[in-house]
């Protein structure tokens, strides 16, 4: 629980009312493979917490579906490898909403979006050990000339260029991939996720990917409403109020127990889904 | 006495320096089967000119007719200091694929699989997928993306109709549509697999299905990933790793016993350097560096690895010539060699006809008059450029320049295996390898 962060809620109040819709059906974030679906709401691969690899999607991922039947809203998160299929369902085909974080919106385009925070996520640097036997350390992060940044599409690297960093972009595992073969020097992400990728990727390197001292800063996940689709502005406040609901009557601790606690559920977000038959 | 002696040493040094040879080859005088040794002999001054001309280092040539090997023939180096032999071990990259198409249709005919069955049946993410079209110049965005009229099928990825792509033919077909989706098969990480990617198949195969198709499964022949995703589905329907399957399956039984996904350390020797070649001359050992072109990538170090994850069923196999020449007879022969079946007379006639892939032409190897079956290009007339030897000859090739043809007709044979890069420069030689093929027959 102490690396999953805290739960963040808006407080703003939309004031509209949402006509009921279709009846929610429950969690099904994986099922929407098996099914073409009108309401979903679609997120980039962000394995342990929203992947389809996971058991019932990854944990911000159950939070999402329960707080979506909660708004009547009958949804399903459907997951995408690449960030720019998500911007293409959400200013293309205007879906209700998207999920994700490191989004990179013109004002124009966020003029037309709510973002509803779901959840902040502490985050590290890592470096690769081999590559750096002496450890590396960009506490102030002034100077980072000589250095190559791994980031994600859409996340902000301006501070990383203007210190002298090169920013090299990738997924996740790929930069883990590129710290191995000593293309990029360290990255930032959250550690229940570095945990989970070498893991899944890369067992025998576990020992070699050093988490530098202190936090990162936190990285925020958001579910955006679409104020173009019908549903979206109504969408959004009750999705908002459902969250806020959820952290009093305790599902969220639940849910997020479930995927990291120490309980007899706890510990699903290393499980693919394959090894629980 | 002396010569005697020193003939002797030489061969117990030889004996001792070098692999046991790993198969007892029979080769017949051509006549018996048909063929003449005197227009044979166009082949060995082809390769042997070839080599002189440094346009390649060296090649291994077999022609077998009616069961027979009636002419085998290698010719130059393998690697530097190392003379070519009957026993190289080449990297056959794409001729993995009629592998792969075998194992399929052996599950085909087990009847654990229909072709006109759903990929998504048994791959969910290839559930409602979509299909990429550019819009118009302009557009807010520069494309969308359509509901496929109807799901990928098995027999799209034999055929290669699903609409899947390779990254690497963006620079032989280059168009914007193509583009748009290579760049969201790079930004996924998907790669050709000619410089394996650190991951299991079913993993990429996962992340490919959930990106949008070139185009509508059933609308295009594009030659693309789809072996690779059979080898996965190999995996998924009979619950064996997909490089066990064909081991157990296909190279055991055929006594393919220099066939390997990953090289035995004993064999490494017996594995061939790839050449650099500019076809004029230049030619140099490629070192331990991708050597990288475009948006090909292609890693010959690769198939040094004693293990690895990565089964690539459209790429991933090494072997020698007479271990393809077994393979291919057992198509020649209807599915059995020496008594053992792998596929009936029926299956392999519907892998060789030539109505799989509608109106359009198998154009990236042949161009036209050439259609593709469920694994390899069928020669469909003979009123195109490249003539294999006569309508119904099936054949597919290499990137590291490897090339087989089987003739029914004529029940022949023909494999060439070099390693030699760039790629686009042997289709000159290779036609003219079948032509040498082909005008040897002799009854």
């Amino acid at each position: 629980m102490q690396l999953f962060a805290k739960f963040i809620f808006a407080a703003v109040a939309l004031g509209m009312m949402v006509p009921n819709q279709a009846l929610a059906t429950g969690p099904r974030v994986t099922t929407s493979l098996f099914s073409a679906h009108h309401n979903q709401i679609h997120a980039v691969d962000f394995p342990p917490f929203v992947s389809s690899e996971v058991v019932d999607g990854g944990v911000i991922s159950e939070i999402i579906t329960e707080g979506m039947k909660r708004s009547n809203v009958d949804a399903v998160v459907t997951t995408h490898p690449v960030e720019r299929m998500v911007y293409y369902y959400l200013l293309q085909e205007k879906v209700m909403a998207v999920a994700g974080s490191h989004f990179d919106f013109t004002k124009a385009q966020r003029e037309q979006l709510i973002f509803v925070p779901v959840v902040s996520l502490e985050e590290r640097y890592f470096y690769y050990m081999p590559s750096h036997p002496q450890g590396l350390n960009i506490e102030n992060g002034t100077n980072l000339k000589g250095l190559r940044y791994g980031a994600h599409q859409g996340e902000e690297i301006e501070r990383y260029s203007k210190a002298g960093a090169e920013v090299v972009y990738g997924r996740t595992v790929t930069l883990l991939k590129k710290m191995q073969r000593g293309e990029v020097d360290f990255i930032c992400a959250p550690p229940r996720s570095v945990e989970w990728l070498l893991n899944r990727y890369m067992k025998d390197e576990k020992e070699n990917v050093i988490a530098m001292p202190g936090d990162a800063e936190a990285q925020t996940f958001y579910m955006v409403f679409n104020r173009q689709h019908p549903l979206g502005e109504a969408a959004a406040e009750k999705f908002r109020d459902a969250l806020i609901a959820m952290e009093k009557d305790g599902t969220l601790a639940r849910i997020t127990s479930k995927h990291f606690g120490d309980g007899e559920l706890g510990g699903l977000f290393l499980k693919r889904l394959e090894t629980i038959k | 006495m002396k010569k005697v002696l020193f003939a002797l040493l030489l061969t117990s040094i030889s004996v001792a320096t070098t692999p046991v040879v790993a198969a007892d080859y029979k080769v017949v005088k051509p006549e018996r089967v048909g063929l003449s040794s005197e227009r044979l002999k166009n082949m060995d001054r082809l390769i042997d000119h070839y080599v002189e001309e440094k346009k390649i280092a060296g090649a291994v040539v077999m022609v077998a007719r009616k069961g027979k090997i009636a002419y085998f023939h290698e010719s130059g180096l393998a690697d530097v200091g190392k003379p070519m032999r009957k026993d190289t071990i080449f990297r056959i990259v794409s001729m993995t694929k009629p592998i792969t198409s075998t194992a399929i249709m052996m599950l085909y005919e087990e009847g654990k699989l229909l072709l006109s069955d759903p990929v998504g049946k048994y791959i969910p993410e290839f559930r409602n997928q979509k299909v990429l079209v550019a819009n118009p110049e302009g557009s807010a965005f520069p494309y969308r993306l359509e509901p496929v009229k109807r799901d990928v099928q098995i027999r799209d990825l034999l055929a290669h109709t699903s609409g899947i792509l390779y990254l690497f033919l963006n620079d032989v077909y280059p168009n914007p549509t193509r583009q748009m989706v290579v760049d969201l098969y790079k930004e996924a990480g998907i790669t050709d697999g000619f410089c394996r990617p650190d991951e299991e198949i079913g993993d990429m195969v996962k992340r490919l299905a959930r990106l949008p198709l070139y185009a509508h499964p059933g609308e295009v022949w594009d030659y693309g990933l789809n072996s690779d995703v059979l080898g996965y589905l190999v995996e998924v329907v009979s619950g064996q790793k997909f490089d066990q399957f064909v081991e157990q399956r296909i190279f055991k039984p055929l006594k393919m016993r220099d066939s390997h996904f990953y090289i035995p350390e004993e064999k490494l020797p017996r594995l061939a350097a790839v050449w650099k070649s500019d076809w004029h001359g230049k030619l140099e050992r490629a070192d331990n560096k991708p050597i990288i072109a475009g948006d090909l990538c292609l890693y010959p170090s690769d198939a040094e690895a004693l293990s690895g994850k990565y089964l690539a069923g459209g790429a991933n196999v090494l072997s020698t010539v007479y271990d393809y020449f077994r393979f291919a007879q057992m198509f020649l022969n209807g599915g059995e060699l020496d008594g053992v079946r792998l596929l009936s007379r029926k299956t392999v006639e519907l892998m060789a006809a030539t109505n799989h892939i509608g109106k359009h032409d198998a154009e990236f190897l042949h161009s036209k008059g050439w259609k593709f079956g469920l694994g390899f290009a069928i020669q469909a007339d003979r009123e195109h450029a490249v003539d294999s030897g006569g309508v119904g000859t099936f054949e597919w090739a290499g990137i590291y320049s490897t090339r087989f043809s089987i003739d029914p007709k004529e029940e022949k044979i023909t494999i060439f295996m070099s390693q030699t890069n760039p790629f686009g420069h042997h289709f000159e030689l290779w036609d003219k390898v079948l032509v040498q093929s082909a005008s040897a027959i002799a009854d």
